[in-house]
């Protein structure tokens, strides 16, 4: 009678301990999953805007050599961009690939100088934006000299 | 002596029946290690992660700061050139383009020989940061054609900090 008033006893703190630990560990496991959520959030920032630096630098390489915006975008996105006034908005998915409604937008911007004599030094800016918000942006430019007798002063 | 034993292992049975393996505190024990580790897991995963953002976000810093001086370098390479096109087939090119070309880079300009030919040597630098720079040498002639200018150097320099990195140590003098 006894032994069974002590296990019964015993079965009670059991239980009782299972309650506690229970929520201690629903507490504790939910700033875990959240410090986890947040390593997973800094990684896919920095993942995204590596994908960014590289594609950017491919375009700034291609813009440098050519002077033109559209043959670089070609070069580097594999996409045609229609520039209106030099600016040229472009959509990307996730993994920064042409895509119809993406939720990355590339604003590409191009600034010529005038008059262009012996050469013509423009700069391209390329900004890119998730949900309106910029997270990646390069600036680059490319000077390509007039060849043959165009560079010619009366 | 038998029956005592055989008292003795019913009763483990019985505590077995009744849950009474776990006992009281074990369960707490057990949790309480789950969450270290998990802790210890979930920082550490936090702080890789917090480092290589770190990292990237230099690497973008130094690639920005590097077009941001190549633009620099481009814009006064575009400058000499015109006004090397401008004083070509002037009476003086050679003086009045070193010149004017002092003026523009900020740097440094030359008369010299390369292949036979009479030409300008012009070196300038444009600052990445407080440590490097992006160093330009172009070699100017006198001439309409494409061959105005020839890149001979486009690159990124570290400058020396021996100077300041020397040790501060006892040289034997006297201490005040």
């Amino acid at each position: 009678m006894i032994l069974l008033k002590t296990y019964r006893k015993s079965n009670n703190l059991l239980f009782a301990e299972m309650i506690i630990a229970l929520l201690f560990f629903v507490i504790s496991f939910t700033v875990i999953i959240r410090v986890f959520a947040g390593a997973d959030g800094l990684e896919r920032d920095e993942r995204r805007r590596e994908q960014a630096e590289i594609l950017a630098q491919s375009a700034a390489e291609a813009y440098s050599v050519s002077g033109n915006a559209e043959w670089a975008v070609r070069q580097a996105l594999g996409c045609e961009a229609a520039f209106a006034d030099g600016r040229c908005e472009l959509s990307l998915d996730e993994g920064l690939l042409p895509s119809e409604d993406g939720e990355i937008t590339l604003v590409l911007t191009e600034k010529r100088s005038e008059p262009a004599v012996v050469g013509c030094y423009s700069e391209l800016s390329m900004v890119f934006m998730k949900r309106g918000e910029e997270f990646y942006s390069l600036d680059c430019g490319a000077y390509i000299p007039k060849k043959g007798e165009a560079a010619h002063f009366d | 002596m038998t029956k005592e034993n055989f008292g003795g292992s019913g009763e483990t049975r019985s505590k077995k029946s009744s849950g009474g393996i776990v006992g009281v505190g074990y369960i707490s024990i057990m949790l309480i290690f789950t969450v270290i580790c998990l802790t210890i897991f979930a920082v550490l995963s936090f702080q890789a992660a917090y480092s290589n953002n770190r990292l990237s976000e230099r690497g973008e810093q130094f690639t920005q700061q590097y077009y941001a001086a190549d633009m620099q370098a481009k814009k006064i390479l575009s400058e000499l050139d015109f006004k090397s096109a401008q004083l070509t087939g002037g009476f003086d090119f050679f003086g009045e383009f070193a010149e004017a070309a002092r003026e523009i880079s900020g740097g440094t300009a030359e008369k010299t020989v390369r292949d036979g030919r009479e030409c300008v040597q012009v070196d300038y630098s444009v600052d990445l940061n407080s440590r490097q720079k992006l160093s330009v040498s172009v070699l100017f002639q006198s001439a309409y054609n494409e061959d105005r200018y020839e890149i001979l150097t486009w690159k990124t320099t570290t400058e020396e900090t021996s100077g300041d990195s020397h040790q501060n140590v006892w040289d034997g003098g006297d201490i005040d």
